[in-house]
């Protein structure tokens, strides 16, 4: 054997390094008995997917080895009393399907990084768990003794939609006790609180800021079997939310019959008997409409308004507001007023003579003559024959009427509206006309019927230690939205923001006006981001986290159905990742209120269902730590659960108030339809830009989690969003498919390639939203949707403490050009 | 055993250089590499050149590379080259050339795969495994170099104690973990990060470290050879299925 050695660290190696180890110095090994091979032993996980998704999927979790080898549809228990009393199918999605490839991707966020570079050139350096809570404390103490506790902003929202971490738990436990602010709990309020704030109006009392406003208190799914005819309203269900898009089929099997309204051909426009393409935006005017045909036509549930709602109540001429008999005598009370047409007499509502209150008229009440609310709603609505609102919503005269006929013709009916309806300038106003519509057909409360935009009220229902989970020995965070938050940012109001911590929340491209959004981050003095991908956010931040995936931590799932399904830490956190909770708890000590984070997740979870609590809701009643952690029961409620089914309303007057008197300072105490802030041909801008823009969400994705797995990518275009666009518009541009565009307005611009398709209405174009737009990842050519969206809130939801904003993704103008060549 | 004296010293030199160079590419690529060692590195790539030989070639680049490091820049070239060892195989960018294994061999690309189980599996057959199990995916490039320095530094102490059975064993054990693992997917990676850096320092720790790995194969082979298994072949592995359907080879 003939060996040629001659080197530079023949030398050196004598020297430096130490010759004949045998097994001594390693570092990262340990001896271990050897053995043949370690016997493969498959374990199997019951979890839940704790992502920002209506599915709240279950499910079944196979590892073998320690790896998690597949995952499939995971089975759901009765009621934790025994009962029971549905069948709920197991089934999962393809985003489900794939999340081993995200626990599993190299490129998830492994260390704890510091910035070394100017923000968002992307250079870092890997720095310990201790370096980098240690800073963080050092820069929110700081900064909030220079600028305010509320000048660092926690921002957890729905990257994890769990009890502990993400959007519900421990981030505004974490702000609490440091005094900072902090979003609101129930939704990223980017842009789904439109819905909620529009069910504060009509069926909650908007002051009372515990009730999540119907964002997660709809019908539960199954109810839907019960339905004799469906509005999937601006609801691409059979895209968006997979799974629940089986029991609109088995409805649709029963018998309903199933409308889809939607500017485009979608997957369920294509499943429904019936597809309606209205003009984006002009919702509000198509459901006046079909209330007007359904009151000129008395069509309307006469009983059910005259019981359940203030249709009757008189209505000062002046004031607008309801009359009470102090406004017609001095020292009179402060109950509403009806006319009884049986002595043709002005009666207090509750008045045990009351006969025949009248539903429709005006009378002479003291010195005024007063319409009952439902006139004054038929009077408003009047003016919405056929024709104007065929005109204004692009939808026929015709198809008016027979969709009024669809709705009060089949009893029950129920609409499911998905977000799209939200992601309007007037999106609550849309929604305050449903209710309306529902009130007038009698489908609030009742099997089969509602209007539903998701559904899973555990927090109302379940979570009854919640509040003090927030707020220990009652310290609370200061609300502050993240619509707000880039005036905070930018310019101090309503108070300055120098300092953010975001979780798993891609505030950098999600959030509309993105170059707003980016000058606002880049604004700041310390921005911490934990994820578990380096998304755009992430890429900015001063020190990056490494976060856990659903399957690395304890956890119990937020919400989205009536199932408690526990999340056990089926695999260990991989490389340096840690809970949100195990990070908190690190820099909360080092911050001085380490006291506030001791428990592990299990006695947290314990403590906030009240678990052996003899005081517990009867949601839970009979709930042990053994039976939350071997299956996924469902609260004891009745199936299918149907909110409003005792007809108790937390409004003022008790009753469904589709005239709302706080309204009255915006003229909005009437759903009458009002134009888009941005996206109507009336717009002068119109000219300038003639298309309105959507940005959808589509299967690949939940807005912009796991956009970049390669299996989601492989079915999708390889990941490379487009703008689809009729081919009417596209020939006045002479575009073709694949023809790279430029879409711009004032406020930015993007390109993309284009695809022409006669599944989207002429005047109307859309980009699917949620692609990334990092440093190294780029899934539009230049830009994202959010360059062309605004921040324009409408002022009207300000009166709901807890959804005071909303982005309008979608109420929004640009025009599309040809990038030559 | 047959061998003379001159064979014997080759022999040796073979072993601890080997175990010598495991060492310090472990040291590199797990980033344990201590400013005073860069130093004591860069000083001895500084020391007299040796004729070129094409079979040494690795070693001259990174002599090369190393010797253009002058005393006013090796602070700052350090700091550097920590900076490109976290773009090129930490993060938390997209890595151009992540050190797994599996990412290279399974068919999904993905961290935790069947033969990351495989070279746990391995190091468990010779009695080792990774302090942070689960956490830290076993076929981290660092830990199999760090697997291939304690096998050899073994080898060493086998061999001056003249246990040639032990010998035989570890030299069989690291020639398959040679030929079933470092060899499928090493050149790859070391191709990805010469194709990915700017750093001419990184690009010769890649050829280095893709030259010595092709010769430590050929040295291994021959060593097995010299020390034959005696006894039963139950410790011959087959390439698995995973090896043979990966697309890195």
């Amino acid at each position: 054997m003939k060996i040629e050695r001659r080197t530079f660290l023949q030398g050196f190696v004598g020297g430096s390094v130490a010759l004949g180890l045998g097994y001594s110095g390693l570092r990262f090994f340990e001896i271990a008995p050897a053995s043949a091979s370690a016997t493969l032993k498959e374990n199997l996980f019951r979890t839940g997917h704790n992502t920002n998704c209506d599915g709240a999927c279950g499910h079944l979790v196979h590892v073998v080895g320690e790896k998690v080898t597949f995952i499939e549809g995971a089975s759901w228990g009765p009621n934790i009393d025994g009962q029971h009393l549905q069948n709920f199918k197991s089934r999962i999605c393809l985003r489900g399907l794939s999340q081993m490839q995200n626990t599993y991707s190299p490129d998830r966020i492994k260390y704890p990084y510091r910035r070394v570079g100017p923000r968002g050139s992307g250079k870092f350096e890997r720095i310990t768990w201790d370096e980098a809570t240690t800073l963080i404390a050092e820069n929110f103490n700081n900064i909030q003794t220079k600028h305010g506790k509320e000048s660092v902003w926690i921002a957890p929202y729905t990257g994890a939609l769990s009890l502990l971490e993400g959007v519900i738990g421990a981030s505004f436990r974490f702000a609490s006790v440091i005094g900072a602010s902090a979003g609101d709990f129930e939704g990223d309020n980017e842009g789904d609180s439109a819905g909620p704030a529009a069910f504060n109006y009509v069926l909650y009392d908007p002051n009372a800021p515990s009730n999540a406003g119907g964002l997660l208190d709809g019908h539960e799914y199954t109810d839907l079997i019960n339905a004799k005819v469906i509005f999937l309203w601006a609801n691409n269900i059979a895209e968006t939310s997979i799974p629940d898009w089986r029991t609109v089929c088995d409805a649709r099997n029963n018998g309903a019959k199933v409308v889809s309204i939607d500017p485009r051909y979608t997957p369920t426009a294509a499943g429904a008997d019936l597809w309606v393409p209205i003009r984006p935006g002009t919702d509000t005017a198509l459901i006046n409409g079909m209330m007007n045909w359904i009151i000129q036509n008395k069509r309307y549930n006469a009983a059910y308004l005259l019981r359940y709602s203030v249709a009757p109540f008189l209505v000062h001429p002046k004031t607008k507001k309801f009359l009470k008999p102090k406004d017609i005598n001095q020292g009179g009370g402060d109950k509403y007023l009806v006319f009884d047409e049986h002595d043709r007499r002005v009666k207090v509502f509750d008045d045990p003579g009351l006969v025949k209150p009248a539903l429709l008229g005006s009378y002479q009440a003291g010195p005024f003559v007063a319409a009952t609310a439902m006139q004054i709603l038929a009077n408003t609505l009047s003016k919405f024959t056929p024709e104007l609102t065929s005109k204004i919503t692009d939808v026929s005269p015709e198809k008016v009427e027979q969709l009024a006929r669809l709705y009060v013709e089949n009893s029950p009916a129920a609409i499911k509206c998905g977000f799209g309806l939200s992601h309007w300038h007037r999106g609550d106003l849309t929604h305050q006309a449903l209710l309306t519509m529902a009130t007038l057909g009698g489908n609030i409360g009742i099997q089969g019927g509602g209007v539903t935009i998701m559904s899973g009220a555990l927090l109302s229902t379940a979570f009854s230690g919640l509040p003090n989970f927030w707020n220990p020995d009652g310290k609370k965070w200061v609300p502050l939205q993240p619509m707000d938050a880039c005036d905070a940012m930018l310019q101090g109001k309503p108070h300055p923001v120098r300092a953010a911590w975001f979780m798993i929340d891609n505030y950098a491209q999600q959030m509309s006006d993105r170059n707003k959004v980016l000058k606002a981050l880049n604004s700041l003095d310390f921005l911490v981001v934990s994820d578990y991908v380096l998304s755009a956010t992430a890429e900015l931040a001063d020190v990056v986290l490494p976060a856990c995936t659903y399957l690395e931590k304890s956890d119990l799932l937020g919400s989205f159905n009536f199932y408690l399904q526990y999340m056990p830490k089926v695999i260990e956190p991989l490389w340096e990742s840690k809970s949100d909770l195990d990070a908190f708890g690190m820099v909360a000590k080092k911050m001085g209120v380490g006291q506030y984070f001791q428990k592990t997740p299990d006695d947290y979870i314990k403590e906030i269902l009240a678990i052996g609590d003899p005081k517990a809701p009867d949601s839970v009643r009979g709930l042990t730590w053994e039976k939350l952690t071997s299956g996924a029961f469902r609260l004891n409620l009745p199936a299918p659960y149907v909110p409003f089914a005792d007809k108790k309303f937390a409004t003022k007057s008790g009753r469904i108030e589709f005239y709302v008197e706080s309204l009255i300072p915006y003229e909005q105490e009437i759903c009458d339809y009002k134009e888009p802030v941005e996206a109507s041909p009336n717009n002068p801008l119109y000219k300038k830009y003639p298309l309105v823009f959507l940005s959808t969400h589509t299967r690949f994705r939940t807005h912009s989690q796991y956009a970049n797995l390669p299996w989601l990518k492989e079915i999708n275009n390889g990941g490379e969003g487009f703008l689809e666009i009729n081919p009417v518009d596209a020939s006045s541009r002479a575009l073709e498919t694949g023809d790279v565009v430029r879409i711009f307005n004032d406020r930015g611009e993007m390109k993309v390639r284009a695809r022409l398709t006669e599944a989207i209405k002429p005047g109307v174009v859309n980009c699917y939203q949620g692609g990334w737009v990092t440093k190294q990842v780029k899934h539009y050519i230049e830009g994202h949707p959010n360059n062309l969206t605004h921040q324009i809130a409408n002022p009207a939801q300000s009166i709901v403490p807890n959804f005071p904003s909303n982005a309008a993704y979608y109420d929004c103008l640009v025009q599309v050009e040809k990038v030559k060549a | 055993m047959n061998m003379n004296h001159e064979t014997g010293t080759a022999i040796a030199e073979t072993l601890a250089f080997r175990q010598s160079f495991y060492d310090l590419l472990r040291r590199i690529f797990l980033w344990e590499i201590s400013p005073e060692l860069f130093a004591e590195l860069v000083e001895a790539a500084k020391g007299e050149r040796q004729q070129l030989e094409s079979e040494c070639s690795y070693e001259d680049v990174l002599q090369n590379s190393l010797s253009q490091v002058s005393e006013e820049i090796l602070q700052e070239t350090y700091r550097e080259l920590g900076i490109e060892y976290t773009r090129l195989f930490v993060g938390p960018r997209h890595l151009p050339a992540p050190p797994y294994e599996s990412v290279y061999r399974s068919p999904q690309k993905l961290m935790m795969q069947d033969v990351t189980m495989e070279v746990r599996s391995f190091y468990a057959r010779n009695g080792f495994h990774v302090t942070r199990l689960n956490q830290e995916p076993d076929d981290t490039f660092g830990l199999e170099l760090e697997f291939m320095c304690a096998l050899s530094g073994a080898s060493v102490k086998a061999y001056l104690e003249n246990d040639l059975a032990e010998l035989a064993r570890l030299v069989s054990a690291q020639n398959d973990f040679c030929r079933l693992h470092l060899s499928q997917w090493v050149p790859q990676f070391c191709a990805d990060i010469v194709a990915s850096t700017g750093s001419e320092i990184w690009k010769s720790i890649a050829k280095a470290t893709s030259g010595f790995l092709e010769r430590d194969a050929a040295d291994l082979k021959r060593l097995a050879n010299e020390f034959p298994v005696t006894g039963s072949p139950q410790d011959s592995v087959q390439p698995c299925d995973v090896a043979r359907s990966g697309g890195m080879q």
